[in-house]
């Protein structure tokens, strides 16, 4: 039923020739009723298209052409534009090399990932076995040195007998002198330059050779398998404390060989405050005794990997295996893993 | 092959009917696509590839529906030409409205040319296989790929807009 609430669509429809015969003169009539909808309606049957007949396609017999071509013998399924076998393609072989092109380089990668992946388990290996000799390597020039100046000994260890064979008063008296001490005869070609000669004379007067490899026996804290009583090292640290004093005193002049000699002499484990403020500064300002220091410094490897395991065993020591409410879970690092 | 409703050689369109189709049909497609287009050249070409698209696929073609599958073919590679050059919707204001003071005679159907070309493609096409060709809604549901209700909600806002454009020039005038 037309009304003036759907009389648009109508017209539409009507326009658009989807009406039945009813429903157009239905719509009829109710223009007629109403003719303040004329002028909607006018206007749309000006929207209506008509066909231009002057527009023509130009090239017909092109069209025609098209079937003409193919002859009405192709009324069998017969391809439209069979193939130009003469044309061919001109570089084939280089399609071919494509293909093997892609099998090779897929090979180099899985060889370059293969040697990558060797290399660096071999460096892994080279790095790990490195810090695990580098204790032995650390020790090694200093038992070099050993071995290459023994006569050196009593000379370069002057000024150590000088200082502490006044003091040398706990020393314990059965304890031989070790006649390859590494820190000892490893710093004795160093002393041998550092001390003037006079000074050398001087000290030679009060100490002799067997009291220096007396006091100098306890200090080897890797030769010596003879374990060293508190009585021994009480009266080893009063031996030091006083060789601090003479070191003081008696090297005003010649400080800094001094205290190298100190440094040779005196471990630091067994050494006093003072004592190891002095050598700590010495290590800070003379350069030349770098290569004593380095003697007697822990290897880097070693120290770090030390480090490594303690943080290890710590984290996993305060956190592993701990019980809360009856459920087992352990506990590493930030992480609590329940346990089943 | 058999298909349904006849043999193979029933569906196959001969050259016979083929020519056929280009003298009834050739013409309608061509202003059909001329208008869509607006240029000769491009419409031209289109027709052409329509009818040798029309050609390699006569076997699949029934006997009464060449027209409506001429015109299907027509109208995807009008488009497919309106996606690759997009400079249709640039020349048609400048062209459109020239014709309408060199033709002072017609104005009423130079304004509606121009108010066809103010319509967007879609709009355009429906406008002009219904008024051109006389299609239903359904058979231009089939040609350009809308159901018949898009058909006709499409159809029926493209004429209110003709309707609103020739309204507003009337006042104009």
């Amino acid at each position: 039923m037309i009304t003036r609430d759907n009389y648009e669509e109508f017209f539409l429809l009507y326009i658009d020739n989807e009406l039945s015969v009813a429903d157009r003169e239905a719509v009829e009539r109710f223009i007629a009723h109403h003719p303040d909808l004329q002028k909607d309606w006018k206007a749309l049957l000006h929207c209506r298209l008509l066909p231009d007949e002057e527009l023509v396609f130009p090239d017909r017999e092109a069209l025609y052409g098209i079937g003409a071509l193919e002859g009405e013998d192709n009324n069998n399924d017969l391809p439209v534009f069979s193939p130009d076998l003469s044309i061919v393609f001109p570089d084939k072989a280089s399609l071919y090399k494509k293909e093997e092109d892609k099998r090779i380089i897929w090979l180099p990668w899985l060889r370059v990932g293969v040697a990558a992946a060797m290399a660096g388990i071999v460096a892994l290996l080279v790095l790990l076995s490195g810090r695990h000799t580098s204790v032995p390597s650390a020790a090694q020039p200093v038992v070099k040195n050993n071995k290459i100046d023994p006569a050196v000994t009593p000379a370069a260890t002057d000024a150590l007998h000088s200082i502490e064979a006044r003091d040398a008063v706990g020393t314990k008296p059965g304890i031989q002198p070790k006649p390859d001490n590494p820190v000892l005869s490893g710093q004795k070609e160093k002393k041998k330059k550092l001390l003037p000669r006079q000074d050398v004379q001087e000290e030679k007067e009060s100490v002799s050779q067997q009291d220096l490899a007396q006091q100098a026996a306890p200090h080897d804290p890797v030769h010596d398998p003879t374990p060293v009583k508190p009585t021994d090292i009480t009266a080893t640290r009063a031996a030091d404390i006083t060789a601090t004093k003479a070191i003081v005193t008696t090297t005003n002049v010649h400080s800094s060989d001094a205290v190298a000699v100190l440094q040779t002499v005196i471990p630091r484990e067994e050494s006093s405050f003072a004592t190891q403020a002095l050598q700590h500064e010495n290590e800070n300002h003379d350069p030349e005794n770098n290569i004593l220091v380095a003697d007697e410094s822990p290897a880097p490897g070693k120290g770090k990997l030390r480090g490594l395991f303690r943080r290890v065993t710590r984290t996993f020591g305060k956190t592993a295996d701990r019980d809360s409410d009856g459920q087992r879970e352990v506990l590493v690092g930030a992480f609590q893993i329940a346990l089943k | 092959m058999a298909a349904s409703g006849g043999s193979f050689d029933e569906w196959l369109m001969t050259e016979k009917e083929y020519n056929e189709c280009v003298t009834l049909y050739a013409d309608n497609v061509y202003r059909f696509i001329l208008k869509n287009l607006r240029q000769e050249e491009d419409a031209r070409d289109v027709v052409q590839s329509a009818y040798e698209k029309l050609w390699k696929n006569r076997s699949g073609v029934e006997a009464g529906k060449s027209k409506s599958y001429l015109f299907t073919i027509a109208y995807h590679q009008m488009i497919d030409h309106l996606r690759k050059t997009k400079r249709v919707e640039l020349r048609a204001e400048f062209r459109e409205e020239a014709k309408i003071s060199d033709r002072p005679v017609s104005q009423l159907k130079a304004a509606l040319e121009v108010a066809l070309a103010r319509l967007n493609d879609t709009q355009r096409s429906l406008v002009l296989l219904k008024d051109y060709e006389g299609y239903s809604y359904t058979e231009i549901g089939q040609i350009m790929e809308l159901t018949e209700s898009q058909v006709k909600v499409y159809l029926h806002r493209a004429r209110l807009q003709l309707k609103s454009y020739l309204v507003s020039l009337e006042n104009l005038i």
